[in-house]
């Protein structure tokens, strides 16, 4: 399998502030890779670089081989698309028009194929019954399974998750973890941050633990949760996993 | 002569009623041009200085935007920072005497209104531009929107709808600032006043048609927009398609206006 | 923003630093009584040559001195004149845009119905007045279609020098900041100052200055008749009112004594507020200072300047008089 995904010396800084020092990653097309590590380790601002949300202050990210700065803003959005923290449905548009603005303003579908398109993503997460019901109306998991509706219905080929159960209360976190299980059984190649450790050790093919700016460790999840090389690793498992 | 107070008022609005509905036509003509144009600019005004600087795009295409969003602020802060009524004589008397260009009064009226509208709109839907969470943007980037489309698909509407009560503020005031345009020789409704008080020498009773008068004018105008406001804020109420039971169910939910939303 | 109806003085010809006067003069001649007799008038016209030829100074251009012509001279010239112009008046006659601000009775005001005196307004309405009248004279010893251009007072200026208007008709005084910018011809009126108090007050009887020690007097604001109002022995001066209606309002509130006022203006004010009286002064009992005398504006160097000074050589005294006397009755208050 070729490397979907490549990240070679990605380093990134904020004026005087140097949040990356330089990543190299490589995600193989259908692998699921979980990013974890605490709190200001640099995760979210790695992740917003792929899709160059950030603008990578050295290195590159190499997309099917190809520098993600010389694609076409529009195919790399659609091809490597995306899933907030804090959901970021739009808030003027019912969970249905979500879906569908980004197929018809992007990618130029029509508006029928596109109402079709989100119809099938929609009942994909569960979230059919609801097409009609505006953000405000609806509950956190209920918001995060349509966004990642609205994400699926560009067709995309990696989907990057920012921390997506990080802002919802218990009991909806694992009706999203079980939308993205279902995504994985799909063959979706994805790159999750999140603190979920028992998602990670049970969906992810890979772990990659990052810790101020640079990746730590990486391992599958039962060597890296079991058996962690690095001290660091050891100590931040420690930290999360008592009890 | 009449006697009493509302014996004057209904002498006056016999005399001088023809006048006085002229004069209010024409007040809220140029109110209502004025505040619509002035809108409208002040949104592509508030999109231009929105667009974002990118630090790898070729020099040329920064200063161009650069130089743009300059000449923008400027408009801006000179408009705002000049009384509408020079503003009026610059257009209507200066550019004919230095420029021997002729408009008309009530062309420079409407000129003047939206332009002068126009700057205080783009500071007003910037901040309301700036009142919409940042993620909307963010996630209009992800699904690949362009600024443009990002803007007019996502956060304007937003923005739109937050503003919409200094919208109405803005009418308001265009209602009242017209009456600086009597220097121009745009007679409005307070200069049809003034010549209604000077003619009978009532003050009291002149002015107090006036402020039905404007009353009648922005409380009209406002509930309008109340109106838009509301059906801006999506519809009263939503349905959910099929239940556990029956999967052919519709649900009609009510939206609590009160409430913003669930929870999350 | 301003709020409405106080524009900002930034546009009075010549005005640097002190906001110069805004000047509004009459004289009314009402009924028989013939207080002031003409040798007031010409006095008065003496005095205001003086002062322009001092102001032009010694050596100054022959335009700016006068020269007492012959009256029948003048009158020759206006006649050849008229003709002239009445020609070319057949050939299609230009217009006469003349700006005044039409609500101040009885010398301009706004009127809703046609009448053969009025003059329709392009905005609505109608002007009539003893300057729309004045005006009417003009265009036609001019041979040109009059047009009233209904403009507040501030913008009257900047209308004159920019060409929107060729004259201003609305009771403006020649005064040395504004002769900067326009030009002036001889007075068309001539004002005759009174003070407006309650007719059942302690002030109705009075007959002289002296009379008003104590009283409480104001004046429009901007304008001579406040400054006249220190030649009132022991006044005590108020504030200055922005109009004559909230002076009106000031005097039936009790808040002054007093107000001055020109005569027609007075009169007016007593006929919607019978309560009010004025005080006339006879000669020698009154103000000192000059009579405030009242002008055609004109742009600087207009050609128009000595055919309208022709014309209203043509109106005598007695002309003016009758002209006012029609205006105070035709005016709205006095149906």
């Amino acid at each position: 399998m070729d490397d979907i995904l490549r990240v070679e010396g990605l380093t990134k800084r904020f004026g005087g502030n140097e949040v990356l020092g330089g990543i190299d990653l490589a995600v193989q097309t259908g692998e699921v890779v979980c990013v974890i590590g605490p709190s200001g380790s640099g995760k979210s601002t790695f992740l917003r670089c792929i899709n160059l949300l950030e603008t990578p202050t050295g290195g590159r990210v190499l997309f099917h081989g190809q520098d993600v700065t010389q694609l076409p803003a529009s195919v790399l959005h659609a091809k490597v698309g995306m899933v907030f923290q804090q959901f970021n449905l739009f808030n003027n548009m019912t969970a249905l028009q979500n879906c569908v603005a980004g197929q018809v303003r992007v990618l130029r579908r029509s508006r029928a194929q596109s109402v079709e398109k989100a119809m099938f993503y929609l009942e994909r997460v569960g979230m059919l019954p609801f097409r009609d019901a505006r953000p405000a109306q609806l509950s956190g998991g209920q918001k995060q399974r349509a966004a990642i509706a609205r994400a699926l219905c560009m067709d995309p080929e990696v989907l990057l998750f920012d921390e997506p159960t990080s802002a919802l209360d218990p009991e909806m976190v694992d009706e999203v973890l079980s939308v993205i299980r279902t995504l994985k059984d799909g063959g979706l190649t994805m790159l999750i941050v999140t603190h979920e450790m028992a998602f990670a050790r049970d969906a992810a093919d890979r772990v990659v633990f990052m810790d101020a700016g640079r990746v730590v460790e990486d391992a599958p999840p039962q060597k890296l949760f079991t058996a962690p090389e690095n001290p660091r690793t050891q100590a931040f498992l420690a930290r999360t996993m008592r009890g | 002569m009449p006697q009493s107070f509302f014996g004057w008022i209904e002498f006056l609005l016999r005399q001088y009623g023809g006048l006085f509905l002229t004069g209010a036509a024409t007040t809220l003509l140029i109110a209502l041009v004025g505040t619509a144009a002035g809108f409208a600019i002040g949104l592509l005004v508030a999109v231009v200085r929105t667009i974002p600087l990118r630090k790898d795009a070729p020099a040329v295409k920064r200063a161009l935007l650069a130089a743009a969003k300059g000449l923008l602020t400027a408009y801006v802060e000179v408009f705002r920072g000049t009384p509408m009524i020079v503003q009026a004589m610059v257009v209507y008397y200066g550019a004919s005497q230095y420029l021997g260009l002729n408009i008309p009064a009530m062309g420079a009226a409407f000129l003047v209104v939206s332009v002068n509208t126009g700057a205080y709109m783009a500071e007003i839907v910037r901040g309301g531009i700036l009142s919409v969470d940042a993620g909307q943007k963010e996630a209009a980037t992800a699904v690949g929107m362009t600024h443009w489309q990002a803007m007019t698909v996502v956060v304007l509407p937003q923005a739109i709808r937050n503003i919409l009560p200094s919208v109405a503020n803005e009418f308001v005031v265009n209602i009242k600032d017209s009456s600086v345009l009597n220097v121009i020789s745009v007679t409005e409704v307070f200069f049809m006043s003034k010549s209604a008080a000077g003619t009978y020498y009532r003050y009291f009773e002149v002015f107090f048609i006036t402020a039905v008068i404007y009353f009648a004018l922005t409380f009209t105008f406002t509930r309008l927009l109340r109106l838009l406001e509301k059906k801006l804020s999506g519809s009263a109420s939503y349905t959910v398609y099929g239940s556990q039971s029956s999967h052919r169910a519709e649900i009609e939910v009510p939206v609590d206006p009160g409430k913003g939303g669930r929870d999350g | 923003m301003s709020t409405p109806g106080e524009p900002t003085r930034g546009c009075e010809p010549g005005g640097k630093g002190e906001p110069p006067k805004r000047v509004r003069g009459r004289r009314g001649r009402v009924g028989r009584r013939e207080k002031m007799p003409a040798t007031v008038t010409a006095r008065a016209v003496e005095r205001y040559r003086f002062r322009r030829r001092k102001a032009a100074g010694a050596g100054a251009p022959a335009a700016e001195t006068f020269v007492k012509e012959d009256g029948n001279m003048r009158r020759l010239f206006a006649l050849t004149l008229a003709a002239l112009l009445a020609l070319t008046a057949l050939a299609g006659a230009e217009t006469f845009k003349v700006g005044m601000e039409c609500n101040y009775a009885p010398f301009n005001w706004t009127q809703t119905e046609a009448s053969e005196f009025a003059v329709p307004i392009a905005a609505g309405g109608f002007a009539d007045g003893y300057d729309v009248q004045v005006a009417r004279k003009v265009a036609e010893g001019l041979g040109m279609e009059l047009e009233i251009v209904k403009t507040e007072w501030d913008g009257l200026p900047v209308a004159l020098t920019s060409g929107k208007i060729d004259a201003i008709i609305a009771g403006m005084s020649p005064t040395e900041e504004r002769m900067v910018t326009i030009d002036f011809t001889d007075p068309y009126y001539v004002s005759d100052l009174v003070i407006v108090v309650m007719k059942d007050g302690p002030y109705a009887g009075a007959k002289s200055l002296a009379d008003f020690t104590g009283a409480r007097i104001t004046g429009q604001l901007n304008t001579l008749h406040y400054d006249i109002i220190d030649e009132i022995p022991g006044v005590q001066k108020q504030t200055a009112l922005e109009s004559f209606t909230a002076m009106i309002v000031a005097l039936a509130a009790g808040r002054i004594d007093g107000y001055i006022s020109e005569r027609p203006g007075a009169i007016s004010a007593m006929m919607s507020n019978p309560e009010f009286s004025y005080v006339a002064f006879e000669e020698g009992q009154g103000f000192n200072s000059p009579p405030i005398l009242v002008s055609v504006g004109l742009q600087k160097g207009s050609p128009l300047k000595d055919q309208i000074n022709a014309i209203l050589a043509d109106i005598d005294e007695a002309a003016r008089a009758r002209m006012m006397e029609d205006a105070i009755a035709r005016q709205p208050l006095s149906e």
